[in-house]
């Protein structure tokens, strides 16, 4: 395993149980997982194709829409995949959207929405009834996010490309969904290119950006609304410090969250900060307890 | 930023899908249709959907149907994966060594019972995007990247 990643890693050794599992977990290359587009073709039907075309399909557990594709090299070259029968997408970042639970005729933002696979899941669970405004700064990305959202035939999404913090607030939304720039060291396996906190400047800079976020996805949510933070870094720093802080200052509350995955609690200190205890209803998932991204998950109310 | 089609847009839209395809307005219904630049979207009606397109700059809405650059309108792939389940007019299913050809982007000699323009193409009922038939040829439109790696 990269060296670089090895030392990244080595910080959380405490806070990680079955720290070698971890490590172990790294060395597994990812199971490719993909979702099917149920607007488009049931979760049953939709296994009975892939087969039928020969492909080996594996459900995965507790997550009704989402398959492990095995022996697929490029998932994104198929006549399926082309007919947006499905999207590829981790299971772990399938759970942002499932746990938002957005209904029918609701009106959501993703905030930072580009690659498009929670935005386009977010108007999958709503049946593509209501409307998700699916926003990123950086107007290269929103190609491809509007490139999945044409495949995939979802007619309920409006595409904007604002930067985040300066997102208008004279609308306010029903539910946010904010999926923030992070270190991505949960997308981390051996044999790929080390994660970006390497480097504590870029670090510190993703850590201000993400508080900023937040404060600005809670302005433009509606009181009494819910809003899911995720990330795909184990950094407590870039988590539970960036969610302690709407909690502490009595702006939202954590909702505890039921979820059929193996996973951890959010944790109550790092590195001699503390916490709000409600930080235990936070979910982290490492990969040696379940194959796919890291990733961090908070579920969120806002205080009326 | 793409602005809601009058009434009489609309009409002319939905009578374009209507005369070259046969897909019945029925089809859109529960949608609103705006217009763009250069393209035509279609996207679900919502109480909320005048009012938010004032608030925001909105870049895209739903998905493009047509792509109106020239005064030959194109379906879009997008478009037709969607709406051309309803299509009953200048709609071919191909199979064998015709759809390998078609998603290879050969081109597939006539003559085929098609009007000359954009048609519809199938496999086994599936909607594989679009084609432009003309002298007795059809020609994939499908977009090239995509198509071949089919």
């Amino acid at each position: 395993m990269n060296e670089k990643m090895i030392q990244t890693f080595a910080r959380y050794r405490d806070i990680i149980l079955d720290y070698n599992g971890f490590l172990s977990a790294l060395e597994q290359p990812f199971f490719v997982s993909i979702r099917a587009n149920t607007l488009k073709i049931d979760a049953g039907p939709f296994q009975a194709l892939m087969r039928g075309r020969g492909y080996n399909l594996e459900p995965v557990e507790g997550i009704e829409e989402a398959f492990l594709l095995h022996g697929v090299e490029n998932p994104g070259s198929t006549l399926e995949y082309f007919l947006g029968y499905y999207q590829v997408q981790g299971f772990t970042s399938m759970l942002p959207a499932k746990i938002l639970d957005p209904r029918p005729g609701e009106v959501i933002l993703d905030l930072c929405a580009a690659p498009g696979g929670k935005t386009t899941h977010l108007a999958q669970l709503m049946g593509d009834r209501g409307l998700v405004v699916a926003n990123d700064f950086k107007f290269e990305r929103t190609h491809v996010l509007r490139s999945h959202i044409d495949r995939l035939g979802i007619l309920s999404v409006l595409v904007c490309c604002y930067r985040g913090q300066a997102f208008p607030l004279r609308r306010k939304f029903d539910r946010v969904l904010l999926d923030p720039p992070c270190s991505a060291e949960g997308t981390y396996r051996d044999g790929l290119p080390p994660t970006r906190n390497e480097n504590a400047k870029v670090a510190q800079h993703l850590v201000r950006v993400q508080k900023e976020l937040l404060r600005h996805a809670l302005a433009v949510l509606r009181p009494g609304g819910t809003l899911v933070y995720s990330t795909c870094t184990y950094a407590p720093e870039e988590n539970e410090a960036v969610v302690n802080e709407v909690v502490n200052s009595g702006q939202a509350d954590l909702l505890p969250v039921q979820i059929p995955l193996p996973h951890s609690q959010g944790l109550t200190s790092w590195q001699g900060e503390v916490y709000h205890a409600d930080m235990v209803k936070a979910l982290r998932f490492y990969p040696h307890q379940v194959n796919s991204w890291g990733f961090f998950i908070a579920h969120l109310r806002k205080r009326s | 930023m793409p602005t809601f089609a009058s009434e009489a847009e609309r009409k002319e839209i939905l009578d374009y899908f209507s005369n070259r395809f046969g897909i019945p307005e029925k089809a859109f219904e529960g949608l609103r249709i705006l217009k763009g630049e250069r393209k035509i979207w279609v996207v679900r009606d919502h109480p909320e959907l005048e009012r938010i397109l004032d608030q925001l700059k909105v870049e895209s809405a739903g998905i493009p149907i047509l792509r109106t650059k020239t005064s030959l309108w194109k379906p879009t792939t997008a478009g037709m994966h969607l709406f051309g389940l309803h299509a009953t007019r200048n709609v071919i299913d191909l199979e064998g060594g015709a759809l390998k050809a078609f998603l290879k982007m050969e081109p597939i000699d006539g003559p085929l019972p098609l009007e000359p323009g954009f048609v519809i193409v199938r496999q086994e009922g599936k909607v594989l995007g679009c084609g432009v038939y003309g002298k007795g040829r059809l020609r994939s439109q499908i977009p090239q990247p995509r198509g071949r790696s089919l």
